[in-house]
């Protein structure tokens, strides 16, 4: 009996009202037995009074003192104070809400804590993710018998999709490359093959050395199985030739304009970070091109990018993409439309990849250059 | 999102008489195709006996992209150093243009069925 009244406050005070009241019936009972007389009287008011009193204070002291106690810590939680645990080794209906509420704000604090963390996490992603966009060249570049346009976005906040603009001497170097995955690793790799083709354009005067340079240093670099596609080209514009070499990337879209269509060429070798020397596996290769010809090129996240449907833009799209638009405009409006075109056909399937879009359009001695600077930001807008 | 879009991993539990692990990949090895093999591919990986081959038959695989070869390179490399050879078996036509142009097929030996296998 004891026990189940320890735990239950409810029944405790139960039990003892039901003594008050069989107590109170006793005593009129008995007055109705006997005869009414005034030291009855007395002593039943002193007895009722005791008994109540008695009652009231229990009541105080099992329920609303520890009550309060509860409340205080309650609403310091809800009105954004500081709260104290609770201490009680009750075990009734008051025990438990004592319980319950240490329980909850052990389980708030440990949430708290992951939120911190995560926002701790978040900041320093933005701050990697700035670092990256400072890296990336932000506008695209003016060079001798050319007109270049880039545009790239990145599916997470740290891309693996890179290129870059970099002239020296008469040379200008353009590359555009794609490191698996994205996200942070992806970001820090492609940091990493940045800075080695800027050091090694400043040793070596040819695309070739230049990337079995960066492979090798690469390679030996990073443990992991990261690896990055590559077209590294060279633009020579005292002689007006393009070379180039390729490491595992897509094809180059040349839209030659004699014949308003595109071939592809193969940009072969190997991706970089594969091998420790890809010295016999790569080569450095000659594009003729003529006046009002345009180069294309592009990262995969484009061509593989799928529609709600789950079917891909493919080769073939962007094919006909470029043969539509390079007979109408220069390269900041062909990339304009074709950007255009992609999104109006994956529309709002998540991206899954980077996607970067480079062309570039040789217009030799005509004397044409850039109307205005453009940003190499991809944006949606019409 | 239909049925096919997603890849299942069919393991054969044949070994032939070399002791060799065969395991097929069906589908395409996307990035959504990758996050659901992964963890069963891994296991399988685990069991591989040392110094044995592991083939990998693609006959039934539709696709392929950088990320899935990302992830066979990375096999690749966790079992050389235990002297395990990758081999990759009966690629269809795109799938194998793919591995060719990223050059794969400088890393790992690609053979169009189980009996050209040198």
């Amino acid at each position: 009996m004891s026990g189940l009244l320890k735990k239950s406050i409810i029944k405790r005070l139960f039990y003892y009202f039901a003594l008050f009241a069989a107590a109170i019936l006793a005593i009129i009972t008995g007055f109705f037995l006997n005869d009414l007389n005034e030291i009855n009287i007395y002593v039943f008011g002193a007895a009722l009074l005791i008994f109540l009193m008695y009652f009231v204070w229990v009541y105080y002291r099992e329920v609303v003192f520890p009550l309060e106690v509860i409340l205080e810590q309650m609403k310091a939680l809800l009105t954004g104070k500081d709260y104290k645990k609770i201490y009680t080794r009750r075990m009734d209906e008051i025990g438990i809400i004592a319980h319950f509420f240490n329980e909850v704000t052990r389980s708030f604090e440990k949430v708290s804590m992951d939120i911190k963390e995560g926002k701790r996490m978040l900041n320093e992603l933005e701050i990697a993710a700035q670092l990256q966009a400072d890296i990336l060249p932000k506008a695209s570049p003016k060079v001798k018998g050319l007109l270049v346009e880039a545009k790239t976005r990145p599916a997470a906040e740290l891309g693996g999709d890179n290129f870059d603009f970099i002239k020296r001497k008469e040379n200008t170097f353009i590359y555009i490359g794609d490191v698996t995955g994205h996200g942070v690793p992806a970001g820090l790799v492609m940091t990493m093959v940045n800075t080695l083709i800027h050091t090694f354009v400043e040793i070596y005067d040819n695309a070739y050395d230049i990337i079995v340079n960066t492979n090798k240093q690469l390679k030996s670099r990073i443990k992991s199985t990261m690896f990055m596609t590559m077209v590294l080209l060279k633009w020579n514009e005292m002689s007006n030739k393009m070379t180039f070499v390729g490491s595992g990337h897509e094809h180059i879209i040349i839209y030659r304009a004699s014949s308003g269509t595109c071939e592809t060429v193969k940009s072969g070798g190997i991706a970089l970070g594969m091998v420790p020397d890809n010295s016999k596996l790569v080569k450095e290769k000659e594009l003729p091109l003529n006046e009002g010809d345009v180069l294309v090129l592009y990262s995969d996240g484009i061509t593989e990018g799928r529609n709600m449907s789950g079917e891909m833009y493919t080769l073939e799209r962007l094919l006909k993409a470029v043969e539509k638009f390079a007979t109408e405009y220069d390269p900041d409006g062909i990339v304009h439309h074709i950007a255009l075109d992609y999104s109006k056909f994956v529309q709002n399937h998540v991206q899954d990849d980077d996607v970067t879009l480079m062309v570039i359009k040789y217009v030799g001695n005509t004397g044409k250059e850039k109307a205005s600077i453009s940003s190499t930001k991809w944006s949606d807008e019409q | 999102m239909n049925e096919d879009y997603t890849p299942s991993i069919t393991l054969y539990n044949k070994k032939n008489s070399a002791g060799d692990t065969i395991v097929q990949l069906e589908g395409d090895l996307d990035k959504a195709g990758l996050e659901q093999i992964k963890e069963e591919f891994e296991g399988i990986i685990n069991n591989i006996p040392d110094g044995k081959n592991f083939i990998i038959d693609l006959t039934n695989l539709n696709f392929i992209n950088s990320e899935g070869i990302g992830f066979l390179f990375q096999v690749h490399c966790t079992l050389s150093k235990r002297n395990v050879r990758v081999i990759l078996i009966g690629p269809n036509k795109s799938v194998e243009d793919v591995l060719h142009v990223i050059g794969f097929h400088q890393v790992v030996d690609i053979f169009p069925d189980f009996n050209s296998i040198k």
